[in-house]
């Protein structure tokens, strides 16, 4: 295909609503694309929900406490301590939330601003994945 | 025999993984990075956990994310697939002190293997003949100037920890050997765990055929034939075969043969694969030993009918391989090639959304791949997205079918190597079975 024919090719498809044009012309292929007012980018499909969503709600306000590792969540130090944190409770910053245990390390969760524990996501025991909501925090 | 297993790798290896653990029963638990999170990989296997973000350095490289996922979810075994962690031998001894069978060699074969010289070396107390070359790995220019003298140029640096070609580099005349070798130095320093280098008589025109061997801790070993892998581009295999056009059935049986001597004498268990070159003159060499399951496996699934994935998990359970030599055929001719997300001639990696995908089908034809309509390849990994295999009564049928399969091959949205492979099975030389390693260079 010479730049001639490629030019002939844009010209035909001037003037009309043709995006995208795909054309296969003796062993040659050649696509010309072009934006037409929006940009249109594909739409992302998910054939299935994602797993294990923690369920966090549309609301900007809240923050959440993720967990950086993969690992079993708990919510105190020990089974007959009381919890870290329960619904209602003002924390601070660098204030322990919870536990992941990981490879028998017992990692310490931390919040990273000050506020109000608005959710807890998570059961005590319950395996976690990295990138899980563990809390939902109201700034203050 | 496992319950569950987990699979620390992504892609299209991770999904065939999960097809011989579902057919044996056993659960499966896939492990993804967030920028996977709707990979095939995790809408099919039974259970899923994030490990970390996109780099791969803290997710599929994440021992302890990964053996924690393993411990969570209560997966037995850990299936390394063929990525990094395949044959990395701390992640197998840190699968030993979690009390976690890693599915693979033990770490002493994998310890022999991952020294290139100190695998070679036993290659030839076994009677096997290896390449000429230095017997150590070399530091100073002096010396490694004096060995390639000796073996006369042009000579092969070889890195001894070596991996994916890092650290090979071809030295065609005497001027260029002491800025090559220091290039190969920096370059084994800065990606291998292990440096060093050691110089080979290069070998020109000789094929690269490899032996999928099998072996279980009984030491009860056969091979599943040869596969030539001669099409390669930087080290990268491109097109594989099954098997090797135009060898002698007696040098065949000669090199199999010979590579079940050496893993028995090295005490091996798991499946693996004994490289050889092989000269046109029938003359051949041990190059090295892969312990991991190889990308091309398929291309022997093809023509023995055996799934080698599924023996690898039997052997690692330690129960006994369920064939023998007498009980393993090949039948036809297979061909693999491996369709790569870029563009195919100037081999930049291309990504996107993939917006069109329809694999071939019909007769004698196998796709491998995790990409689907609406998956998007992203430019973390490896641009291997999917492997088109085909099988044939004969290599000329082979061929046949391959372009049929290639010629309806649609993935749109995203550039990928199919043309090229199209260019290759058009080739006259390759018809002719004529293959040796600088063939692919007319396409770079």
């Amino acid at each position: 295909m010479n730049i001639k024919e490629i030019k002939d090719i844009i010209k035909a498809i001037e003037g009309t609503d043709i995006s995208e044009i795909d054309v296969h012309s003796a062993g040659d292929r050649i696509r010309i694309r072009r934006y037409l007012g929006e940009v249109s980018v594909p739409e992302r499909k998910s054939p299935k929900s994602r797993k294990k969503d923690g369920g966090v709600p549309d609301n900007v306000e809240l923050l959440s406490v993720t967990s950086p590792l993969v690992g079993t969540f708990y919510r105190s130090s020990a089974l007959d301590s009381p919890p870290f944190v329960e619904v209602g409770k003002e924390v601070r910053k660098g204030d322990v939330l919870c536990i992941v245990e990981s490879m028998k390390l017992m990692n310490e969760i931390e919040t990273e601003v000050d506020g109000v524990i608005v959710s807890i996501l998570v059961e005590n025991g319950q395996p976690v994945e990295y990138g899980q909501s563990l809390f939902l925090l109201e700034p203050l | 025999m496992f319950d569950k297993v987990l699979i620390a790798d992504r892609g299209e290896i991770a999904v065939r993984i999960i097809y011989s653990l579902k057919e044996m029963g056993i659960k499966t638990v896939a492990v993804y990075s967030q920028a996977d999170r709707d990979s095939l990989a995790v809408i099919m296997a039974d259970e899923a956990v994030c490990i970390g973000p996109a780099d791969i350095k803290h997710s599929y490289l994440n021992f302890a994310s990964i053996l924690s996922a393993a411990h969570v979810t209560g997966a037995q075994a850990i299936h390394p697939g063929y990525g990094p962690l395949s044959e990395n031998l701390e992640f197998v001894e840190a699968c030993v002190d979690g009390n976690i069978t890693f599915i693979g060699s033990s770490v002493d074969s994998m310890t022999l293997m991952a020294d290139k010289l100190a695998a070679k070396y036993a290659a030839k107390s076994c009677g096997i003949p290896v390449v000429p070359g230095s017997s150590h790995v070399i530091e100073g220019d002096r010396e490694a100037l004096t060995v390639a003298d000796e073996l006369g140029f042009p000579v092969i640096l070889k890195a001894v920890g070596g991996g994916g070609g890092r650290g090979i580099k071809v030295v065609a005349d005497r001027v260029d050997f002491l800025d090559t070798f220091y290039l190969a130095k920096q370059e084994t320093k800065e990606y291998l765990k292990k440096p060093g280098i050691y110089v080979e008589k290069y070998l020109e025109n000789a094929r690269h055929i490899e032996f999928q061997i099998l072996c279980d801790h009984r030491q009860h070993a056969i091979h599943l034939g040869d596969r030539d892998c001669t099409i390669q581009r930087r080290y990268q295999k491109i097109i594989e075969e099954s098997p090797a056009a135009g060898i002698e059935d007696d040098l065949r049986r000669k090199m199999g043969q010979a590579a079940v001597d050496f893993v028995k004498s090295v005490g091996y268990s798991g499946i693996g694969t004994v490289e050889y070159l092989l000269m046109p003159d029938g003359s051949f060499y041990f190059s090295e030993m892969n312990t991991r399951i190889q990308v091309e496996h398929t291309v022997t699934e093809m023509v023995t009918g055996l799934d080698v994935v599924k023996q690898q998990v039997v052997i690692a359970a330690g129960d006994e391989l369920e064939y023998g030599q007498d009980d393993i055929t090949v039948r036809g001719h297979g061909i693999e090639c491996r369709i790569m997300a870029e563009d195919p001639f100037r081999f930049t990696p291309s990504t996107g959304w993939v917006t069109q995908y329809i694999p071939p089908g019909g007769p004698g034809v196998r796709v491998d791949s995790a990409i689907f309509c609406g998956a998007f390849v992203n430019p973390f990994y490896d641009s291997l997205i999917a492997k088109l295999i085909v099988s044939a009564p004969d290599r000329p049928k082979a061929i046949e079918r391959m372009k049929r399969a290639l010629g309806s091959f649609i993935i749109d949205g995203i550039e990928t190597s199919i043309p090229m492979c199209m260019r290759i099975m058009n080739d006259p030389q390759f018809k002719d079975g004529y293959v040796n390693g600088s063939f692919i260079k007319q396409y770079i």
